[in-house]
């Protein structure tokens, strides 16, 4: 059958010899690793040299779309973005929705490879088989919103463009990188790695057709697709509210992040919850590409400092730059975001780690003259002193910006144990306490501390919230089929928020790349990515395995003081009950890492070889 | 069937180009799509939404008389006679004709209706009410 779905090349970008050149997208790649977050994983493998620093010319930023991005089916604008993460020394990626990724299709290009630094602040432009190397001086040192801006005015609406703020060109270790006015690729610091880079901003312009293997039978694929989303229930009652919609469920169950998760539900949540979005700042929805359910609301807030337009906030931002730290008004929590935006500083790590500094305020670890101003929950002059200084490496910032595990290192007192983080990535909005199956998610998320490879709390919450029972087995599952959309190159959320059945894609799938792959298939190369992050993290962090799987002293101490989930905590026990029942499930030794056998299964049989190298036993 | 834009109602996601150039070309390339959704951000943060409207700008810029006007008000281009020389592009004040590179033919609205079905938030209506969203 014909090929359709891919492009058929991967554009590779040396920004220290302003060169690029293209090769042909690997016939062994597209069979193993399906594309986006796959040709993440299996190139970053290859191609970073064991021991690169993360600030390096060595270092690779990998920007990949995946076979179904840009075609006619719901959710297909994402593009996955990995490197190797400054914030957990270990393999890092992040996920962005938009526009950037069709267009990186169009323009002809399964993946962007960029390598090496920039001699002056770069913007790289592509249209279709052209690359230049533009001066990006007039830009660097602007906003991501603003620079986004005179990049479109100078170049043409026409062009996709993502950029960093400041806080990546000053290597705030969780920078992001931004595009289409609020869209961004936020965790791990790949933004940080662009400004290490010199990179500015990439933008696209692409033309070309992506081919499909059986275009008819596809477009009637994707037209009952998107009927079938109409017709869900879901999709008249989610998209109003977007994910702002789930602020009141998680509150009601006690998981949501509140002052720095001391505790779990936010007595002010009805004041930043989806309806106060709707009712008192939205402008419109945002919508990717593609999408039938758009989860973005533009919104414009007034606040006593000034009043901002910007894209949000979204659930995540609600919690780490809301109930954790203290804001109750969704037009503060508006303004937080649209700075945090600007600055170019991932929202999830900049409110906990602001969150983590109110703390250390309160508790007398930092002082006045050490921070340069009070600081108090609740307070919005607060919020926004912390988010400019960590951005701009200002005083305490410069050490905010290292994210709260080095910060809690330096500025220790017992602060360690509110750091909250797994493998130095800041955790994102659900409490886990008392959801053992979030709690071993977070845990064992391959980038740190984050819920989107495995969303697994409704489970926690339908089949018992104390049993640690089939946990670790409902982890390993959605760690699986979560990131089967990263690898497609599409959004996962109207099958978790809509209920679209996952048989759809799989159908699709032939269709579309003309590769007669069952959903089976699609589930072992995710299972092969899993392990081939997991290496690459082994590889890379000396020692690495099950010391960096637990989650914060916090959780493992101090009961929840009050709320849906009062007196609840994950013992130490209880983690390590969860962890061995996790790595024996996948196959992996006691000390977390993969075992050999697994790896062979899976043919990945030279990542065992690198990894016994570096003296791991692989012995389940 | 007669095409109107609800701007307000638009999220940007292009469902409807891509429908378009599918329907009509059965081609995967939203560039083709007849119609034009134009982001106004970051201020004021809106979609604009532009359809044909059907002014025969495209059949007077045309040097082959290769554009005609349909029964219903819609234009339509000969593909056998358009040399692909995009006059018509550029006349349109809307922006909504396109080039279609693999078949070096211009390409007018023709009123199919398809986009109607599959703009999930209704953005894209017709006028007559014949066609509705799927």
């Amino acid at each position: 059958m014909k090929r359709g779905g891919y492009m058929g090349k991967i554009l590779e970008i040396d920004l220290s010899m302003k060169t690029s050149r293209t090769t042909p997208t690997g016939e062994d790649l597209m069979r193993d690793f399906i594309g986006g977050r796959g040709f993440v994983a299996k190139l970053l493998w290859d191609l970073v040299p064991r021991g690169a620093a993360p600030f390096s010319e060595e270092n690779v930023v990998v920007i990949a779309p995946g076979p179904l991005t840009g075609v006619f089916l719901p959710g297909s604008g994402k593009v996955h973005m990995g490197t190797k993460s400054p914030a957990s020394g270990g393999y890092g990626d992040s996920n962005m929705g938009g526009h950037f990724s069709p267009e990186i299709k169009c323009a002809g290009y399964d993946a962007i490879l960029v390598r090496g630094k920039g001699k002056e602040p770069t913007l790289v432009v592509i249209e279709d088989d052209k690359v230049a190397f533009q001066d990006a001086g007039d830009v660097w040192g602007r906003g991501a919103i603003t620079a986004e801006s005179m990049l479109k005015k100078r170049l043409g609406e026409d062009f996709q463009i993502a950029t960093i703020g400041p806080a990546g060109e000053n290597l705030v270790k969780f920078a992001c990188v931004s595009h289409d006015f609020g869209r961004q690729a936020g965790r791990t610091g790949v933004g940080a790695v662009w400004g290490w880079k010199n990179l500015k901003a990439i933008a696209v312009r692409g033309t070309k057709t992506i081919p499909v293997a059986e275009p008819e039978k596809a477009f009637q694929k994707g037209k009952e697709m998107y009927a079938a989303c109409f017709h869900k229930p879901g999709f008249q009652t989610w998209t109003p509210y977007g994910t702002a919609e789930v602020v009141d469920w998680v509150n009601k169950v006690g998981a949501f992040p509140t002052r720095n998760f001391s505790e779990t539900y936010f007595e002010g949540y009805r004041g930043i919850n989806g309806q106060a979005l709707k009712d008192r700042i939205k402008v419109t929805d945002k919508g990717c590409f593609g999408c039938p359910t758009p989860c973005g609301k533009y919104s414009r807030a007034r606040t006593a400092l000034g009043e901002v337009l910007v894209e949000g906030p979204e659930y995540e931002t609600i919690a780490l730059l809301g109930g954790n730290v203290g804001l109750d008004k969704i037009e503060e929590v508006a303004y937080a975001n649209a700075v945090a935006d600007e600055l170019g500083l991932d929202t999830i790590s900049g409110g906990n780690v602001a969150a983590f500094a109110i703390e250390c305020f309160q508790k007398g670890l930092l002082t006045e003259k050490d921070v340069g101003r009070k600081l108090a929950w609740g307070d919005l002059g607060s919020v926004v002193f912390l988010l400019e200084k960590m951005a701009r490496r200002e005083g305490i910032g410069d050490l905010l910006a290292e994210g709260v595990r080095t910060a809690s290192r330096k500025i220790r007192g017992g602060s360690e144990k509110f750091a909250i983080q797994v493998k130095g990535v800041e955790w994102s909005g659900y409490e886990a306490r008392w959801a053992p199956a979030m709690m071993i998610s977070y845990m064992t998320c391959d980038v740190g501390a984050h819920h989107n490879r495995s969303w697994a709390i409704t489970y926690d919450v339908a089949k018992g919230r104390d049993t640690l029972e089939g946990k670790a087995d409902k982890a390993i599952e959605l760690q699986h089929i979560r990131p089967v959309f990263d690898a497609l190159g599409l959004c996962r959320l109207q099958w978790v928020e809509i209920g679209f059945e996952l048989e759809n894609y799989a159908e699709l799938f032939p269709m579309v790349t003309g590769m007669d792959y069952r959903w089976e298939d699609l589930i072992r190369a995710s299972e092969r990515t899993w392990n081939l992050t997991r290496a690459f993290s082994a590889r890379e962090i000396a020692g690495f395995g099950r010391s960096y799987d637990y989650p914060p002293e916090r959780f493992m101490e101090e009961p929840v003081p009050d709320g849906p989930a009062k007196g609840k905590l994950i013992r130490r026990a209880q983690a390590d009950a969860l962890l061995d029942d996790y790595y024996a499930k996948r196959g992996w030794t006691p000390g977390g890492l993969p075992g050999k056998a697994k790896l062979e299964e899976l043919g990945l049989g030279y990542v065992a070889g690198e990894l016994e190298k570096d003296g791991y036993s692989l012995k389940p | 069937m007669k095409l109107a834009a609800c701007s307000d109602r638009c999220s940007g996601c292009r469902v409807c180009l891509l429908t378009c150039a599918l329907t009509n070309f059965g081609l995967n390339n939203p560039r083709y799509g007849a119609l034009s959704i134009v982001p106004h951000f970051p201020s004021p943060g809106t979609y604009e939404v532009k359809v044909c409207i059907r002014c025969g700008a495209c059949k007077d810029a045309c040097p082959v008389r290769a554009i005609s006007e349909l029964p219903g008000g819609s234009y339509r281009v000969d593909q056998e006679a358009c040399t692909g020389c995009g006059a018509c592009v550029d006349a349109c004040p809307e922006n909504v004709v396109r080039f279609v590179a693999e078949k070096n033919v211009a390409f007018v609205c023709t009123s199919c209706g398809e986009c109607v079905k599959y703009c999930p938030r209704e953005a894209i209506v017709d006028e007559d009410g014949e066609v509705k969203r799927a």
